[in-house]
């Protein structure tokens, strides 16, 4: 008999606490499902040259108090690349923007962005890692993925007064590799205008 | 509310759209040689093409039945700009020499811009120069930029009766489709003996390199043994000079210094005989 009751005791217990744990869950899933909505792209951008592509685009985010920060993921072609066979290239690209000045409640101002991408050109004749054919540390740098440093401008227009809303904003972009800075270090016959590079670009930000 | 709001994005239009599409038209002016689709594309750049062949031809016209020729040796630039500059002052406060030849490793990572810093300094010589494809050229889409800046990957000259057989020899870079050292063009020059003295062979990287496709090394040095009066063979690549008999057989190979040790090779061939000497800059 005192088996069976305290059986029964344990049993209720768990009932109660399951009954308290729905209330909690209620809330741990609202949390969760805040933290994955973080995760849906807040702007798109287009972009033309910069070393990734002709034209790269894809989804990004931006976050911050001032949303003073960007990451975007673009994806970019080549249409044609000397020999004539075109190639695919993706893009992680990071961006900070410190300073906004707005004009009136529509026109806002960039004067500095600034940031890195990591680029990384898919085909035949490009690899990450040295292929086994060639002696250890043959080549010292993947042939494939290069680094960039950026630095640019943008305006943006705002679609409604408000502060939240859509926008569209054009930028453009000067940056450099890293092979291009290792060239440029040792030589005084390499200058600054020989290495960087424009690039222009769109960004939309759904809200 | 609709009316202001039109009026607003017509006074915007008015006020934005005229300067801002001049300052685009003026920068796209200026910066087409800033657009860059990739580091290993060319399509999107002015450059010279096929600059071998434009070499040889001015050569050629310079060409006359004098006995003596001198022509400078030197290879790997890579990424020693300066000391390339240094060079070409260095050589054109010389009037006796004929041409130069760059024995390969015009760039070191093989990216489109780092060929055209090279040409921009080379063009500067007075006398034409011819350039070879190293293995550090093949590297990514290198290969096509080479092909179109330079031309051929293999290709001879005449000059004063003496040949110039350039190859490439960069076996490592390539796969089975292409064929290193080519034997095909090789064998054109064998037993021809038709208007000239003497052969010279050149290629980036000697033989029993791992560069090099050593199976094939033995065929490649019969067949060298069938040109006219085999000179001597030049090669880069090591980095450093060096005078080694690869196959035992009298034809001896030299390899220059890379330029950063800021020195090359002058040859002088007169009549039968030919003298060297490393030039300092």
């Amino acid at each position: 008999m005192k088996q069976i009751t305290l059986v029964i005791s344990l049993l209720s217990l768990l009932c109660v606490n399951q009954a308290w744990g729905r209330l909690e869950d209620d809330q741990r899933i609202e949390k969760y499902k805040k933290k994955w909505d973080n995760l849906i792209p807040r702007q798109i951008k287009l972009q033309y040259a910069g070393s990734m592509g002709m034209f790269s685009s894809g989804p990004g985010w931006y976050y911050g108090g001032k949303k003073q920060w960007e990451t975007d993921l673009l994806v970019g072609f080549i249409p044609r690349m000397n020999s004539g066979e075109g190639h695919a290239t993706i893009t992680l690209k990071q961006t900070y923007t410190p300073f906004q000045y707005n004009f009136n409640s529509r026109f806002c101002y960039e004067p500095l962005s600034t940031g890195i991408y990591f680029n990384k050109i898919f085909g035949e004749y490009f690899w990450s890692r040295l292929p086994e054919k060639y002696p250890k540390g043959y080549y010292f740098w993947a042939v494939n993925t290069r680094f960039h440093v950026f630095l640019g401008q943008a305006l943006a227009f705002k679609f409604s007064e408000k502060n939240e809303g859509k926008s569209l904003s054009f930028f453009y972009e000067f940056n450099t590799n890293d092979l291009y800075l290792i060239s440029a270090w040792s030589n005084k016959s390499i200058g600054l205008n020989d290495i960087i590079g424009l690039s222009f670009g769109l960004r939309y930000r759904v809200f | 509310m609709v009316k202001t709001e039109t009026n607003i994005m017509n006074a915007i239009f008015r006020r934005m759209i005229g300067p801002v599409q001049y300052l685009l038209i003026a920068i796209c002016f200026v910066s087409c040689d800033l657009i860059e689709y990739h580091p290993y594309d060319l399509e999107s750049r002015n450059q010279s093409s096929n600059l071998n062949l434009k070499n040889i031809n001015i050569l050629k016209e310079s060409d006359d039945n004098e006995d003596t020729v001198r022509f400078i040796f030197m290879g790997d630039t890579q990424r020693h700009y300066d000391e390339t500059e240094d060079f070409v002052k260095a050589i054109n406060k010389r009037n006796n020499i004929d041409f130069v030849i760059h024995g390969g490793d015009i760039t070191d990572f093989g990216m489109s811009k780092e060929y055209l810093w090279i040409h921009d300094i080379m063009k500067n010589l007075k006398v034409p120069y011819v350039a070879l494809i190293g293995n550090h050229d093949v590297l990514g889409h290198g290969k096509d930029v080479y092909v179109k800046i330079y031309g051929d990957l293999n290709f001879s000259f005449e000059f004063r009766k003496t040949r110039f057989i350039c190859l490439n020899t960069n076996a490592l870079e390539f796969d089975y489709s292409t064929s290193v050292p080519d034997f095909d063009f090789m064998m054109r020059f064998m037993n021809d003996s038709t208007n000239i003295k003497r052969t010279i062979v050149v290629m980036h990287s000697p033989p029993f390199d791992d560069q090099f496709n050593n199976n094939s090394a033995i065929m490649f040095n019969k067949i060298i043994e069938n040109y006219w009066n085999v000179e001597f063979c030049l090669h880069a690549h090591l980095h450093s000079q060096s005078t080694i008999d690869y196959f035992k057989n009298g034809i001896l190979y030299y390899g220059c210094d890379e330029i950063s040790k800021r020195s090359c090779f002058v040859f002088t061939l007169v009549g039968d005989t030919f003298s060297y000497e490393m030039m300092k800059f």
